[in-house]
C-alpha cells in the first residue's frame, strides 16, 4: 500500500483548489530530482517505461490521484486538478507521461459507464503498472468509424468473443488492456450496432505488431484478434451503446489532450526563445514563425481553458471539441514548424548537433496532428453540420 | 454563465442591436446615452464588449471606441474629455502632440470627427526625447483651433480624420503619465475595443456566407452541400470562435501582451475569413450594393490603425527570442 504521506493534504478532509493543489504541485516539482532528459527520440518502449517511473513517483505522492472520484481510487476534485498537473510539469521541464494521453480518455469513459472496473483498473494505470490503449481504427475503417468490422459475439456462459482487426493503435504493443470498439449488431447497423469492452491484451488470441511511424518509433500497432474471450463484467456501457461511449471519450480526445498538449507546447516555445537567443538568431522569419506559433498556442489555451471548466462541470463539449481539434492540429503545425526554420540547416542536414535528433522526431509526429483522433476533414464537416447547420452533403 | 447572465445577456444584445441598426449611426453614442448606456456601463463593464461586438456585426462605423478609453481612465481624466487623439498610423509609439515652452504642437488621428464643443485627449511629449509625457486635455472650444481633415480610408463609411494645429498652453490642461502608463493602458482599452469590433465583423461575415451558400443553388443543390464550401466556412467559424476566446481572455486579465496577441490573432483571423466568405459569395458578394465589402473595409482599416497584426506577432517572436523565460505567461 503506498502512502500519501509527502503531500501536504494528506488526511485532508477536502479536496485542494485545483489553484492551490497546482501552486502545492509546482513546490514538490521544485524539490525533485526528476530527469528531465528529453523522452523522444528514445525509442517508444523506453519512453513508456520512464513514463511509468514518473507516475510511480507522482502516485506516491497523490498529485495524479487528484481529479479523479474517491470511489475509483482517486482523492478527488475533478478534470481541473489533471489539467493542474499536467499545466506544472510542463513549467517544471518535464514532459508528461506519455501514456497518460491515453489514460486521460480511455479513463473517464471507464468512470463514467463502468465505474466498476474504472476502480479495479484505474489505480494500476494511475500508478503506472498497467498501460492502456484505444481500440478504434481498422483497416477499413478510419474516419469512417461507425462503418468498422471487428465483431464481438455472445457465447455460452455470457462471454463476449471477439474476432476482427485494429490498427494505428497508439502503445498496441505494450499496453496491457485495451478499450475496443466492436460490432456487435448487423452489419449494416452502423454506429447503433457497436458495444464497447474492456479487454486484457495478456488473453489467448491476441497478437499486437508494432507499426514503426516515420520518425522511426513504435507509435502505434496493429492488434489481432482470434476469438479472444472477455467476459460479461468487461462490457463498458450497454451492449449496442458503444457509440454513446465513444462520443462521450471523443470530448476527452478532443478536449482534454488539447490541453495536455498546450502545456507541452508552450513548454517547447520556451525551449525554441533559449536555443534562438543562445544561437544569437535575428531574422524576421523566425520572429514570424514563432510569434504565429505563439498566438497559435495561446488561441488552444483560451479554448481548453473553456473546455477543460466544461468537462469539470460534466457538461457535454460535443460537436464544439472539433473546433479545440482543429485548433491545436493548427498549433502542433505552428510550434514544430517554427522549431523547424529556428534549427536549421542542421535540421535537415546534419543530426549530430544538440537537439536536432528530439526535434525531428517531434516535427514529425506533429504531422499527424491533423490526422489522429479524427482527420480535420471529419472535424470541419462536423462543424459544418452540427454548429454551422449548412445544407447536408 | 449563469441563466440570469446569458437571459441580461441576450436582453442587452436585442437592445444594442435595435439601436445600431436605426441610421445615421454617427448618432448611436448619442442615442446610447438617451438610454442610459453610461450608468449600465458603470456598474458592468463587460457590457462594452457585446457594445463592440455588435457595432462589428452590423459593420457600424462610430468612434466608440473612444469611450472605453475615457473609462478605463482615472475618473478625474475620463470624465473630462469627449475624445481622443491617436498617434498616426503605422506609429503606435508615436507622438499625436509635442510640448513646446509656451504652445502644444498637435499633430494626430481621430476616429471620428470632432464636434466644436468636444474636449480632446491626448499624450504630449516634451520638445527633446528627454523627460516624460503628459497627458493633456483641451479646453471646451478649443478644438475649433485646429486643422481637422477627413482622410479617405480603405473603411468608406467611417469617419476617420487627421487633426492638426498648435494650440496655446494656456487652453491645455496638463496632467503628469509618469513612464507613460496610463496612455499605454488607453491605447492597450482601445485595442481590445477594436478586437472585439473585429470579432463582431467576422460574426457578420460568417453569417452572411452561411446564408448565401444555404439558399444558393447550383447543379442541383445548394452549394453549401459541397465540402468545398462547408469546409472553408467550418474554417472561417473556428478562426472566429478562437479569436473569441482569445479577446475575452485579454478582455478579463487586461494584460498588455494578451491585448496585443489577441488583437493579432483576430485581425489575421479577419483577412482569412474575409477570403473565405468572399470566395463562397462568389460575384454577388464582391458587388457595391453587396454588404461585404463594408466589412472587409472596416477590418483592414482597425488592423492597420490599431495593430498592425504583422507587426505585433513579429514583437511577440522577438519578446520570445529576447527573454524565453517570460515566455508564453499564464494568458499568451
Amino acid at each position: 500500500m503506498s502512502t500519501t504521506a509527502d503531500t501536504p493534504f494528506a488526511g485532508a478532509a477536502e479536496v485542494p483548489t485545483p489553484e492551490a493543489f497546482g501552486s502545492q504541485l509546482r513546490t514538490w516539482l521544485r524539490e525533485q530530482q526528476i530527469d528531465q532528459s528529453l523522452v523522444m527520440p528514445g525509442s517508444l518502449e523506453d519512453s513508456v517505461e520512464h513514463g511509468a517511473a514518473l507516475l510511480a513517483r507522482l502516485y506516491e505522492g497523490g498529485w495524479n490521484r487528484f481529479g479523479w472520484p474517491k470511489e475509483v481510487g482517486g482523492l478527488g476534485g475533478d478534470v481541473r486538478h489533471r489539467a493542474a498537473l499536467y499545466e506544472q510539469l510542463a513549467l517544471a521541464n518535464v514532459d508528461p507521461p506519455e501514456q497518460n494521453i491515453i489514460l486521460e480518455v480511455v479513463g473517464p469513459a471507464l468512470v463514467h459507464f463502468a465505474p466498476a472496473l474504472a476502480a479495479r483498473y484505474l489505480p494500476r494505470a494511475l500508478r503506472g503498472d498497467d498501460v492502456w490503449c484505444q481500440g478504434f481504427s481498422e483497416p477499413e475503417s478510419g474516419s469512417d468509424l461507425a462503418g468498422l468490422h471487428c465483431r464481438a459475439k455472445r457465447a455460452e456462459g455470457g462471454d463476449l468473443v471477439v474476432d476482427g482487426q485494429k490498427t494505428w493503435t497508439s502503445f498496441g504493443h505494450v499496453a496491457d488492456h485495451i478499450l475496443l470498439l466492436c460490432r456487435t449488431g448487423a452489419r449494416e447497423s452502423r454506429s447503433r450496432g457497436l458495444t464497447m469492452l474492456f479487454a486484457d491484451l495478456s488473453s489467448p488470441g491476441v497478437e499486437a505488431r508494432p507499426i514503426t511511424f516515420a520518425n522511426g518509433r513504435n507509435e502505434f500497432a496493429e492488434v489481432f484478434f482470434d476469438g479472444v474471450r472477455v467476459p460479461p463484467d468487461h462490457v463498458v456501457g450497454p451492449v449496442d451503446s458503444g457509440w454513446t461511449v465513444a462520443s462521450h471519450l471523443l470530448q476527452f480526445e478532443r478536449g482534454m489532450y488539447a490541453w495536455i498538449r498546450q502545456a507541452l507546447l508552450s513548454n517547447r516555445l520556451r525551449r525554441l526563445g533559449s536555443y534562438a537567443r543562445s544561437a544569437g538568431l535575428v531574422d524576421e522569419v523566425a520572429q514570424e514563425l514563432l510569434g504565429t506559433a505563439r498566438l497559435a498556442v495561446a488561441a488552444v489555451r483560451a479554448r481548453s481553458t473553456r473546455t477543460v471548466d466544461l468537462l469539470a462541470q460534466g457538461s457535454m463539449v460535443g460537436a464544439a471539441a472539433s473546433i479545440d481539434k482543429l485548433l491545436l492540429a493548427a498549433a502542433e503545425h505552428a510550434v514544430f514548424d517554427a522549431g523547424r526554420h529556428v534549427l536549421s540547416p542542421a535540421f535537415e542536414l546534419d543530426e549530430t548537433e544538440p537537439g536536432v535528433a528530439q526535434w525531428r522526431a517531434e516535427w514529425l509526429y506533429s504531422r499527424a496532428a491533423s490526422v489522429y483522433g479524427g482527420a480535420a476533414e471529419i472535424q470541419r464537416s462536423i462543424i459544418a453540420d452540427r454548429i454551422l447547420a449548412l445544407p447536408r452533403e | 454563465m449563469s441563466v440570469l447572465e446569458q437571459e441580461f445577456e441576450e436582453s442587452l444584445r436585442n437592445s444594442l442591436h435595435a439601436v445600431i441598426a436605426q441610421p445615421p449611426a454617427a448618432d448611436v453614442g448619442d442615442r446610447l446615452r438617451d438610454l442610459g448606456w453610461h450608468d449600465l456601463v458603470a456598474e458592468t463593464p463587460a457590457a462594452f464588449a457585446l457594445l463592440y461586438d455588435e457595432l462589428g456585426r452590423a459593420a457600424c462605423a462610430t468612434g466608440l471606441v473612444d469611450e472605453l478609453v475615457r473609462s478605463e481612465l482615472p475618473p478625474d481624466l475620463g470624465q473630462t474629455c469627449d475624445r481622443v487623439v491617436y498617434p498616426r498610423p503605422a506609429r503606435t509609439r508615436g507622438r499625436p502632440a509635442v510640448l513646446a515652452d509656451d504652445s502644444v504642437v498637435i499633430d494626430g488621428w481621430m476616429v471620428c470627427e470632432p464636434t466644436e464643443n468636444c474636449r480632446l485627449l491626448f499624450s504630449a511629449y516634451p520638445e527633446m526625447d528627454t523627460g516624460t509625457p503628459s497627458l493633456a486635455i483641451t479646453a471646451t472650444g478649443a478644438a475649433r483651433r485646429l486643422e481637422v481633415q477627413r482622410v479617405p480610408t480603405f473603411d468608406v463609411q467611417g469617419s476617420w480624420v487627421r487633426i492638426k494645429g498648435i494650440l496655446p498652453r494656456s487652453v491645455v490642461d496638463i496632467t503628469a503619465d509618469r513612464d507613460g502608463n496610463l496612455w499605454r493602458a488607453a491605447l492597450d482599452s482601445a485595442r481590445r475595443a477594436a478586437a472585439y469590433e473585429i470579432v463582431g465583423l467576422l460574426r457578420g461575415t460568417l453569417a452572411m456566407a452561411v446564408a448565401h451558400v444555404t439558399s444558393r443553388v447550383q447543379f442541383g443543390r445548394p452549394i453549401g452541400s459541397f465540402q468545398a464550401v462547408r469546409h472553408r466556412l467550418a474554417d472561417a467559424h473556428t478562426a472566429l470562435t478562437a479569436s473569441q476566446e482569445l479577446v475575452d481572455t485579454a478582455w478579463s486579465c487586461r494584460d498588455s501582451a494578451a491585448t496585443a496577441g489577441a488583437f493579432a490573432y483576430a485581425a489575421r483571423a479577419h483577412r482569412a475569413v474575409t477570403a473565405h466568405c468572399l470566395q463562397v459569395c462568389g460575384a454577388i458578394g464582391m458587388t457595391w450594393e453587396h454588404d461585404l465589402h463594408r466589412y472587409l473595409r472596416r477590418g483592414y482599416a482597425l488592423d492597420a490603425f490599431f495593430g498592425p497584426a504583422d507587426s505585433i506577432v513579429k514583437e511577440l517572436g522577438g519578446d520570445l527570442i529576447q527573454a524565453p523565460g517570460s515566455g508564453p505567461g499564464n494568458h499568451l
